[in-house]
């Protein structure tokens, strides 16, 4: 909502008020200015009259212009404006003025003619664009003197106000209702508009509008007949409209939208010669087809819908010489809910009338009247056809104890009733405690006490409240989210301590990449409605696929080593939403420098596996289950933690690494996070007896996993077997089908030293169990 | 005598020492030979004799003590000058990776209000439209519903815009009083320079039973909250509305950047829009049966905090894995 100034003193009285006082005071009551202008006109730019105005006599679009400026001769000015004329007023950058841009006016010569000074546009003068050429004034400014400079027209000198209004503020959307506002915030009067004396037709206006209606109609309307003999656009209208950006190329649209922007009431003009039957009379037929939708139509042909569209075959133009004008409004309440139902298109009042229009209509139909008898020659029928909605008003009862507590403050009885009185209300039947309020029909947005409670304080102003701390239940809220917000945060600080830098990246995929890639994807019948773009058309099933999008950018970055992680939500078939961990390393393992003489190495399994420990701690890697296309088939595993799988890490296959541009070196994990929440620990007694490190080289299958060895040993449950672990693979041409598989095994008793003889038999026992179950053979 | 004095002290290294300590000390040595004379020493002179050898032999000992001591110290200098490195070369070592700006900001915030006794919540990111908007008093066809914000899916499910439905899943799971900080990622259908589809909130909820919780007491925790934040900036509430609150306010702090004289970065306005806050709308209540509470409830953010706490200029740079951004963060 822009407002100007000088437009806000036509209903209250600024005086004494500052532009930066205004400023403060509309953010201080909830309408945030969004930005300020103030308008100032340049020294030496005065009133002109064009005295004669005839072409220049070497140039087909220049004329050349005699203008009375006041004191001496008339200026001889060459203008390049197609609407400059004869006996208008215009404004002169007479020379030494300087416009700004820092264009300073001197006597120049324009095809050899000579010119002194500059007949101005408003674009010139630093106003909004006024219309066409050069600026036409008249006196809706105020008399026009020649030589009188333009500053000291108060009209030029305005202050130009955007406000961002919230959604519930519809009273606001026009001049006088922000001028309400403001009156309470500075406890000064509304005025009254001075309503013109207006020309009256001679005939009524039920002799010519027949209106028809029956049944419950929710909206209330107004009808008035003109005859329109002439009507234009005064300057001062133009030069605001202009302000607030408002100003249409016809005449009366520009006259309807100034009123509508002044008052807020929701105006439409038909053309009363296009609705008129055989016998010249207008026939209107108001019919209600459902709550909120109110349909005006004439002869069968709907006009409009109430507060929604119109029919533009029957809107009145500047040619129309009979025009019918009609006022409505309809409670947003209720016309919302039946536009978002019925699905009917909307015009551009329906911003004003689905936040609220200005319910005082007769007050529109007024000062539309007024503004036109100024602006030409119309004569109005006497007395509007009216119409209204049944309703009743809706009264409040206000606990003042109730709304101090909202508030945290005492507020004196006598603040809150001038408050709400200066919005609108009507107080009744006030006792100590409690009191009642009419709530004026300009607020819907006002419901309940805690409504009335935002007006208080939004007048009184936030800053007079004390803020306090506040008294609360002692109550233990170490919930088990907190919990999980702490491991969370702990595991990323390992994760970053151990070299990865967190990545967040968006939850939406591809589907198609994903699809490609073998993931899942959304079932068909929950995927997304609207997505954004064509690569954020899904949710993520993996967090894998955007860190390696991630990678990509930063390989374009330049980046050689590249290990990234992300703590985020991913999302099944049926939707259901998983928090995971994934991890990437591509390229080289370490920065170049002195250590590896500017010769990093590249990342490899065993470092990936490494710095993956030193993040999420132990784990167990078995074969590996998980089937996606970004796998390597021979370095990829499913990643154990205890008796659970938590996820899957694999070398990156190299059609995916030369898909996404990545180095041949790049490995990638994915883990769900609920595996990684440390578990409950309950400690084992450390013996204080000596072990025995014990290793064993065996000759076995050359595919024969390790996992297999381990598998077989874990089922021994061999007491003095504490811990083991292979050191060492070979393979040579002599070993042929077999590998040679070193162990290392940790033998110990918490009962006393191992002799010699139990050290044999553990390792007796071993042995058996690995030739047993995987063919081994002492090497 | 004075010849192996001399010996002893020119000696030059470990082995040279041990050579001559066999000289002197060993069985063939000459103390060795020396007390051998003692046999032919007459008795009467015996002992004159065998005390000066050993005066002569604590002599020679204590001077080969101290020589040893002085040579073994010397070669330790030596083998340790020998493991000398230019440590300046190793500046810059650290390969530490670095937490995400957002996400550390998050933690920053979260903990504050740990630290104020509110416990940490969360809630799904598919929502539906009663916890999303219904009982968050945004009813049907309210213009902040718009299509145009809400990502939805067709089974009429939709991706939570903001935080706020874990009030409503919280205050249907248990009863007042309720004190909570609900971090996590929200969605609207925005896509430009200063919009991501994708960005972060942190959502505060305060409900105690009666009438105890006041606007002025949510002025307060604000006020507290963006001074350790921001540290001493001014703190300025406005008048705003959302649907959930009432009374409603937006909180600005003055420009971090500008100090309030107005910069490009606060408009040249000289404020930061930082929170949107109020009390809690008595319909929200009604949504989850709560009856006779009071509570207030407060929303930010993150990105912008991330934005103006670290001076980060693109916001989508955040969403990027960019190393370069990130690598500054270590």
């Amino acid at each position: 909502m822009i407002v100007t100034r000088k437009w806000l003193e036509e209903f209250i009285d600024l005086e004494g008020i500052s532009d930066e006082q205004l400023h403060d005071t509309f953010n201080s009551i909830g309408l945030e200015v969004d930005s300020m202008q103030r308008f100032q006109m340049p020294p030496k730019v005065v009133v002109g009259r064009v005295l004669a105005c005839e072409k220049h006599p070497d140039a087909d679009k220049l004329n050349l212009c005699r203008v009375d400026v006041g004191e001496g001769e008339p200026l001889q000015i060459v203008c390049g404006a197609a609407n400059v004329r004869e006996a208008e007023y215009v404004a002169v950058a007479t020379v030494g003025a300087v416009l700004p841009g820092d264009f300073a006016i001197k006597p120049a010569k324009l095809r050899g003619v000579e010119s002194f000074g500059m007949i101005c546009s408003s674009a010139e003068l630093g106003l909004p664009e006024t219309g066409a050429g050069i600026m036409i004034l008249d006196e809706s400014l105020g008399e026009m003197t020649p030589g009188k400079p333009l500053a000291e027209y108060p009209d030029f000198n305005d202050t130009v106000i955007e406000l961002e209004l919230t959604a519930n503020r519809g009273d606001c959307l026009s001049i006088r209702g922000v001028a309400r506002d403001l009156s309470a915030a500075l406890d000064r009067e509304l005025r009254r508009f001075e309503s013109a004396s207006v020309e009256t037709m001679s005939r009524g206006i039920a002799r010519i509008v027949e209106l028809h209606t029956h049944g419950r109609i929710d909206a209330d309307l107004l009808y008035t007949l003109v005859e329109k003999e002439e009507l234009h656009l005064p300057f001062l209208m133009r030069l605001r409209l202009a302000m607030v950006d408002t100003l249409r190329d016809e005449v009366l649209a520009s006259h309807l939208a100034y009123t509508v922007h002044a008052t807020g009431v929701i105006l439409r003009a038909y053309d009363a010669d296009r609705l008129k039957d055989e016998e010249g009379k207008v026939p209107l037929e108001i019919l209600q087809k459902a709550p909120g939708l109110v349909e005006v139509s004439s002869g069968g042909r709907r006009l409009s819908l109430v507060g929604i569209s119109s029919d533009p075959a029957f809107a009145a133009t500047d040619d129309s010489a009979e025009i019918l004008l009609e006022a409505s409004y309809i409670d947003p309440e209720i016309l919302v809910p039946a536009v978002a139902e019925s699905g009917e298109k909307t015009d551009e009042l329906y911003y004003r009338s689905s936040r609220g229009s200005e319910p005082e209509i007769p007050l529109g139909m007024e000062y539309l009247e007024s503004r036109c008898s100024a602006a030409g020659s119309c004569r109005f029928s006497k007395t509007p056809l009216s119409l209204e909605a049944d309703r009743e008003d809706r009264i409040l009862s206000v606990d003042i104890s109730k709304l101090n507590a909202v508030i945290g403050q005492e507020i004196p009885k006598g603040t809150i009733h001038t408050i709400l009185k200066r919005l609108g209300f009507v107080i009744h039947h006030t006792g100590a405690e409690r009191f009642g309020a009419t709530i004026p029909r300009w607020r819907h947005d006002i419901r309940n006490i805690q409504d009335v409670a935002e007006e208080i304080l939004r007048i009184v102003g936030i800053n007079q409240i004390q803020a306090r701390p506040l008294e609360l239940t002692e109550q233990n809220r170490l919930t088990e989210s907190t919990r999980r917000f702490r491991i969370r945060r702990d595991l990323r600080q390992r994760a970053a301590a151990a070299g990865f830098f967190e990545a967040v990246t968006y939850a939406f995929a591809d589907r198609k990449l994903l699809e490609s890639y073998g993931f899942p994807v959304l079932d068909e019948s929950r995927e997304l409605l609207n997505p954004i773009v064509e690569e954020l058309n899904t949710l993520r099933s993996t967090l894998t696929v955007n860190l390696l999008e991630a990678a990509r950018r930063n390989v374009s970055y330049g980046k050689r080593r590249i290990p990234l992680f992300e703590i985020g939500s991913v999302f099944d078939r049926e939707r259901q939403e998983q928090e995971r961990v994934a991890f990437l390393w591509s390229g080289e393992a370490e920065e170049p420098g002195v250590p590896n003489q500017g010769k990093p190495p590249r990342i490899d399994f065993a470092r990936f596996v490494r710095e993956l420990g030193s993040v999420i701690g132990g784990f167990r890697l078995e074969h590996c289950t998980e089937s996606n296309a970004l796998i390597h088939p021979y370095q990829s595993a499913t990643i154990w933690i205890g008796d659970r799988p938590a996820g899957w890490l694999s070398k990156l296959h190299p059609k995916a690494a030369e898909a996404f541009g990545l180095a041949e070196e790049t490995f990638v994990a994915e883990l769900d996070f609920d595996v990684l929440i440390p578990p409950h620990i309950e400690a084992k007694p450390v013996s204080n007896f000596q072990g025995t490190f014990k290793d064993l080289s065996l000759l076995v299958d050359r595919e024969l996993p390790y996992r297999a060895m381990e598998e077989a040993l874990e089922k021994l449950e061999e007491p003095l077997l504490r811990r083991f672990f292979p050191i060492d693979r070979y393979e040579d041409e002599h070993l042929g089908d077999q590998k040679s598989m070193t162990l290392r095994f940790f033998l110990q008793s918490g009962e006393g030293t191992l002799s010699d003889e139990e050290i044999e038999g553990v390792m007796q026992r071993i042995l058996t169990t690995l030739q047993e179950a995987c063919g081994a053979r002492l090497r | 005598m004075d010849q192996l004095k001399e010996k002893i002290e020119s000696a030059s290294s470990l082995e040279e020492l041990e050579k001559i300590r066999i000289e002197i000390f060993g069985k063939k040595g000459a103390l060795a030979a020396e007390f051998a004379k003692l046999k032919d020493v007459p008795g009467p002179e015996k002992k004159a004799f065998a005390e000066g050898l050993n005066r002569r032999k604590a002599e020679l000992q204590s001077l080969f003590d101290t020589r040893l001591e002085a040579l073994k110290e010397a070669e330790l200098q030596t083998r340790l000058r020998a493991e000398a490195l230019d440590v300046t070369m190793y500046s810059n070592l650290s390969e530490k990776g670095a937490l995400h700006p957002v996400r550390e900001t998050m933690d920053r915030i979260v903990e504050y209000f740990v630290a104020m006794n509110f416990a940490v919540e969360s809630g799904p990111m598919v929502e539906d439209d009663f916890h999303n908007f219904e009982a968050l008093n945004l009813p049907k066809h309210h213009p902040a519903r718009d299509m145009q914000d809400t990502f939805y899916f067709r089974d009429g499910m939709l991706l939570r815009t903001h935080t706020s439905p874990v009030q409503i899943r919280t205050m249907m799971r248990q009863k007042p009083p309720i004190r909570i900080i609900a971090p996590g990622a929200v969605f609207r259908r925005d896509y430009d320079l200063t919009h991501t589809p994708m960005f972060h909130q942190v959502e505060g909820l305060v409900v105690e039973e009666g009438d105890g919780v006041s606007f002025a007491n949510l002025k307060w925790i604000l006020t507290d909250f963006l001074h350790h934040m921001f540290g001493e900036v001014e703190v300025r509430f406005r008048p705003s509305f959302f649907p959930f609150t009432e009374p409603s306010a937006e909180v600005d702090i003055s420009c971090i950047f500008c100090e309030g004289k107005g910069c490009r970065v606060c408009s040249h306005t000289g404020w930061l829009e930082v929170l949107g806050s109020g009390v809690v709308d008595p319909n929200v209540f009604k949504a989850v049966g709560y009856e006779n509470v009071s509570g207030y409830a407060f929303g930010l953010g993150v990105e912008r905090f991330a934005m103006l706490l670290h001076r980060i200029p693109d916001l989508r740079s955040l969403f990027e894995g960019d190393i370069r951004l990130l690598e500054q963060f270590r």
